[in-house]
């Protein structure tokens, strides 16, 4: 499914976005960057329709979501924000299968998504009992119970342990080659330039530079993004960028 | 002490809950309400047995009812059906509207701690119900207090809903300031018209501690269809009182009307509780305790804990009612009393819960 915001203007008190446009593709990731108050999570919830924008639009497959119903759009779009309220007493499980509320077929079941995850062990286990990166992979796997085109979700790497960062990692990429469209919040900029397709950078509620990472993640605009001078790694492996301060030897 | 106590008790359901099938605990709910609505009705000068008792309640079933005509006597059919049975179903529908109000407020505001009251439905009541003392006004003839109470508690909510807005959103935080702050105001109003007169003193003293002397088969019957249209419809949107508690970005991503949910729910919960309310006075920390309760025995899902709080919320009040009337020799205590001497070491004890964690019942 298509995700193509146009123009979108939005502001709240002294803080706002201007004209945000770019078009993430299915069967790719596409990942936002910028610093901490750069508006990167509200831009994301002006794409699913939990803010309202002041000018501009969001449309799926070309249809403007203005136009539709929360339940028309969650067919769409599927979330995983970075928190949660703690529910009082649901099991991993039912948390999951609230997901399903607006889903029109049976599929898939809670047990498959929750083995995608690596999770099925916790099914009946209290939500609010198991580790906060337990709980991130059980948010995931309700958005994919929730079983949309296109997927986002706010930093869901932040606060993980290595392994389930890497697992998060795998079940991201899996989901690109399943044909979904995934969008992503991250502000981690290695982890943006290792796994996304794209890149949208914002700085202030303005963007810096979007469309293909090569293209997007040089080192002027990463400047211009983080106020921070960066230089890239050599033989880095998945550490392509450090900030120029640091030296190679830490 | 009283904590380890409750503590110990509350292990307990959650046992019940783990080592019990969903039917069986639907089945000994149902059977609990039954046996508190016997012996609560069983109570009374008159001594009637708890057998008679059955006999009488089952004869009223539609339908079934007529196997069990001529197996009691007329006077004791009287006694109950006149006079104990408007009381006993009054602590049903009164214990079910706050049992099932808490369950809601408590999703819509992802907050354990809160009850229907904390959105201005009591002070609103309260203060219709004073001002119809007050002015002895005539306009429902003998239902003018619980008319202009009920009124008064729903018109008191939709203001503090109203000065809740922001950008086209209520969000829940506002709701509850608003409405503490809209109640203290209104307390103080209340306040000043209490002080014009000793005589209005006495009058609304029983109706703000609760209680349930005296209701009559007029004011249950109309509240009984109030309270169960409002229960089913609070039933119904089970779905979506579950997805509020994840969160209302959550809610809305699964497809959750959010705003309109949490209006629906709101206005609800507001009109069965304040009919309940208007012909009881004010009961308090029903509406807090028993949706826990529901929970330990039930599990988290509305489905499950808006129809247990109803149940539960009235054998709650029964038995708390029975409390009132026997704990002290030819007296009826106020059964507000009564639930506020249970309820506040309960409330001290999640309120312990909560600090040690999160809260999982």
């Amino acid at each position: 499914m298509l995700l193509e915001a146009r123009n979108l203007v939005f502001r709240r008190g002294r803080f706002s976005l201007e004209y945000i446009s770019f078009t993430a593709q299915p069967g790719t990731i596409t990942g936002i960057g910028g610093r901490n108050g750069s508006g990167k999570s509200t831009l994301l919830r002006l794409l699913y329709g939990f803010y309202k924008p002041e000018s501009g639009d969001v449309l799926v497959e070309g249809r403007n979501i203005r136009t539709m119903s929360p339940r028309e759009i969650s067919r769409r779009i599927s979330v995983v924000n970075q928190e949660v309220s703690e529910p009082f007493n649901f099991t991993v499980s039912e948390v999951v299968s609230i997901s399903g509320y607006s889903r029109e077929n049976g599929k898939p079941a809670v047990s498959d998504v929750l083995s995608m995850c690596g999770i099925e062990h916790l099914e009946h286990r209290p939500f609010n009992e198991i580790s906060g990166g337990e709980r991130r992979l059980s948010i995931i796997a309700a958005a994919i119970y929730q079983d949309s085109g296109i997927m986002l979700m706010d930093e869901p790497t932040a606060f993980l342990d290595v392994d389930k960062e890497l697992r998060v990692i795998g079940i991201v990429r899996k989901l690109r080659e399943q044909g979904r469209n995934i969008v992503l919040v991250l502000h981690d900029v290695n982890l943006l330039y290792r796994i996304c397709d794209n890149v949208v950078l914002l700085n202030n509620g303005r963007i810096v530079a979007a469309g293909k990472k090569e293209d997007v993640m040089t080192l002027d605009n990463l400047r211009k993004t983080y106020s921070v001078e960066f230089r890239e790694v050599a033989d880095g492996g998945p550490y392509r960028f450090a900030p120029a301060s640091i030296s190679e030897s830490g | 002490m009283v904590s380890m106590e409750l503590n110990s008790r509350m292990h307990a359901l959650s046992f019940i809950r783990k080592n019990t099938g969903l039917t069986a605990r639907a089945m000994g709910s149902l059977a609990l309400l039954f046996a508190a609505i016997v012996y609560s009705t069983y109570i009374g000068s008159v001594s009637i047995s708890p057998l008679a008792i059955s006999r009488i309640y089952l004869s009223q079933i539609p339908f079934a009812g007529r196997y069990f005509n001529g197996t009691f006597s007329v006077v004791q059919y009287n006694i109950i059906v006149l006079i104990r049975e408007p009381e006993v179903l009054g602590a049903v529908f009164v214990g079910a509207a706050l049992g099932m109000g808490g369950a809601s407020v408590q999703s819509v505001f992802k907050n354990p701690i809160t009850e229907p009251y904390i959105i201005g439905i009591s002070s609103g009541a309260t203060l219709g119900a004073v001002v119809a003392l007050a002015t002895g006004t005539d306009i429902m003839g003998a239902y003018s207090v619980q008319f202009l109470a009920f009124l008064s508690g729903v018109a008191v909510v939709l203001l503090i809903y109203v000065l809740s807005f922001r950008s086209g959103k209520v969000p829940p935080i506002y709701l509850l300031l608003s409405g503490i702050a809209v109640s203290l105001f209104i307390s103080a109003i209340v306040g000043l018209i209490l002080f014009s007169s000793r005589r209005l003193q006495n009058e609304a003293f029983a109706w703000l501690l609760g209680s349930l002397s005296g209701i009559t088969w007029g004011e249950i019957t109309i509240v009984a269809v109030i309270v169960t249209v409002c229960g089913i419809i609070l039933g119904a949107m089970s779905r979506e009182l579950d997805a509020l508690q994840m969160g209302e970005a959550h809610a809305q991503s699964i497809g959750v009307p959010v705003e309109r949910v949490k209006l629906m729910a709101l206005l609800i919960t507001t009109v069965g509780v304040a009919a309940a309310v208007s012909i009881s006075g004010l009961i308090g920390f029903v509406g807090l305790i028993i949706p826990h309760v529901s929970r330990m025995i039930f599990g988290g899902t509305n489905r499950k804990v808006v129809p247990a709080s109803a149940v539960f919320g009235a054998v709650f009040l029964l038995l708390s009612d029975d409390i009132a009337r026997t704990v002290v020799h030819n007296t009826v205590l106020p059964v507000g009393i009564v639930t506020g001497i249970i309820g506040v070491p309960f409330f001290m004890y999640l309120l312990n819960r909560i600090s040690r964690g999160s809260y999982v019942a």
